[in-house]
């Protein structure tokens, strides 16, 4: 990351992740983003320090992480890491294109799940969004999250098993199994 | 490769490129694999649920405003390394961004020096045909700007405002102290003139202290976005500086050598005792009489109720920050009353509540 442009590139390419997982603290927009350009610009000015640093993007979600952290702890003094939220955005499935999902059930069936989503504990919802979303392993996970790797483990398999043991009602409603299963799609 | 768990699903490669992609093969793939696993096949739609969630839809941002932020954030990437204290000013100065300006305070703070502004006389303040309001009560006055914002001007200050205020622009002139609190309009920002500052709303809530002539001055936000630019004068040349004030941050003009300096606020030296920095407008709960009690005191109206007929009411609802007027309207609407104001007193009526 020597130089101007290489810092741009950089910018360009994780910005939006960088928004997209600073935003799931609850935070407003502008503050994340605020966070996201003090950021890049303590990087424009410490140039040449973060050189040999094994993932970028992966340092650039630990430093957001721990700008936002900072960001909440000003805004209500005493906060530390544990006043951290994690927001889940109800979804529309609106990129699903499976013609063997039943859209109508959809929403009706998502506000459920969604719920159900909202009830784990946050920091088990953070590390199935990195390893899911962002596609981090887990050492990575770990390092942004400042735990170590088994309690990263720990958390995607216990958010896991609760999805499995609280959705598996309503699950079924969600899905046409018979266009799938009979082959009406080629 | 064996399924056992939802993670086994999620972790597989080609389970996630087959929900993201409109691949036949990998259709059939899964398909197959389904008919091989019947045993699983609630295991499967567990795992394309979980899939789903996780893969919730990003919260909505305005693509345009990420747009011109990380171009700003490039060009401020070519610039030279500047000190850290002024490196948000010409940031902000080149992102072009419209904030979202919600509900602010402020507070002007003036030595009472009211008329020795004659090195900042780069504008006139009070403008013929603008409404002007002087206080010289000794106490806090209560103003309802035209646009519902409130302002609490202080004893030996005063203001002025455009009788049109709200189609002229949201421009307050203030000479002395006063805390306001202003309506959210996004298109429509709302300005503070003093004689050494301009304050400009961008963001939720924040406090400003602008001393007088002699003293330095000084800004402190409470909460929120605000920019403060250093006013022209007559002596000195517009030195174009720039601060963006977020929560907790507070801005000082030197007077020695007209500089910005931000600093963190001073928790004591408050020199205004009746405004509100420690009434919290967050209620859970609490009884309509107190609120009424708090209002009061804030903004020094006298409230008339029927206290039997109110003492019963309780209400949670958060209103901090708002203006006097959408505090009063909130707070009868949560306990279905009606207010009437006369002059300073403030009269409530309805049914009130039950015990």
């Amino acid at each position: 990351m020597g130089d101007r442009d290489a810092l741009s590139r950089v910018a360009d390419l994780h910005y939006r992740s960088l928004l997209r997982y600073g935003m799931k603290f609850g935070l407003d927009e502008a503050e994340v983003q605020d966070c996201i350009q003090d950021l890049f610009l303590d990087l424009w000015q410490n140039r040449g320090k973060v050189g040999d640093t094994a993932s970028v993007k992966n340092y650039l979600l630990k430093s957001v992480r721990n700008r936002i952290i900072d960001c909440i702890r000003h805004k209500q003094r005493f906060g530390t890491e544990n006043d951290l939220s994690w927001q889940i955005n109800f979804s529309d499935f609106h990129t699903i294109e499976k013609e063997w999902i039943e859209k109508e059930n959809l929403s009706a069936v998502g506000r459920q799940l969604h719920q159900h989503m909202e009830q784990l504990p946050k920091r088990e919802k953070e590390a199935l969004y990195l390893r899911y979303y962002e596609n981090l392993s887990l050492p990575e996970i770990a390092e942004i999250m400042g735990v170590n790797r088994q309690s990263v483990a720990n958390f995607l398999q216990k958010a896991l098993h609760k999805i499995r043991s609280r959705w598996a009602v309503t699950l079924i409603a969600l899905f046409n199994f018979l266009s799938f299963l009979s082959g009406t799609r080629v | 490769m064996n399924f056992e768990t939802i993670q086994d699903f999620l972790e597989y490669e080609r389970f996630g490129e087959w929900l993201a992609s409109s691949d036949t093969g990998l259709d059939r793939f899964w398909r197959d694999w389904l008919e091989a696993n019947e045993e699983k096949k609630e295991l499967f739609y567990n795992a394309v649920s979980a899939w789903l969630l996780i893969r919730e839809a990003p919260r909505n941002w305005s693509e345009e405003g990420v747009a011109a932020r990380l171009s700003a954030l490039k060009d401020a990437i070519g610039k030279k390394p500047e000190t850290r204290s002024l490196r948000r000013y010409w940031y902000y100065a080149a992102a072009t961004v419209a904030f979202f300006a919600i509900l602010a305070g402020i507070i002007g703070f003036g030595t009472g020096s009211l008329f020795r502004a004659e090195r900042y006389v780069g504008r006139d303040l009070f403008p013929e045909e603008w409404k002007r309001i002087e206080n010289n009560t000794g106490r806090p006055m209560l103003i309802n700007l035209p646009d519902g914002s409130s302002a609490l001007l202080s004893g030996k200050s005063r203001l002025s405002f455009h009788p049109d205020f709200v189609r002229h622009q949201r421009i307050v002139n203030l000479y002395g102290e006063a805390f306001f609190e202003v309506v959210k309009n996004e298109s429509d920002p709302f300005l503070v003139y003093t004689p050494t500052l301009t304050t400009k709303v961008l963001g939720t809530s924040f406090r400003i202290s602008s001393f007088g002539n002699a003293d330095d001055s000084k800004v402190t936000v409470m909460s929120g976005k605000v920019e403060v630019s250093v006013a022209p004068s007559s002596g000195v040349p517009p030195s174009g500086q720039r601060v963006v004030l977020a929560r907790n941050e507070q801005v000082v003009l030197q007077r020695h050598d007209d500089k910005l300096l931000k600093s963190a606020p001073e928790k004591s030296n408050r020199s205004l005792p009746n405004l509100p920095y420690s009434y919290s407008f967050n209620l859970k709960f609490v009884p309509a009489p107190d609120i009424f009690a708090t209002l009061e005191k804030m903004y020094g109206v006298s409230i008339v109720y029927d206290a039997d007929r109110f003492h019963n009411c309780t209400l949670t609802a958060n209103l901090e920050d708002m203006p006097f007027l959408k505090k009063l309207e909130l707070v009868c609407a949560g306990i279905d009353a009606d207010y009437k104001i006369e002059g300073t007193v403030v009269r409530i009526s309805g049914a009130g509540c039950a015990p």
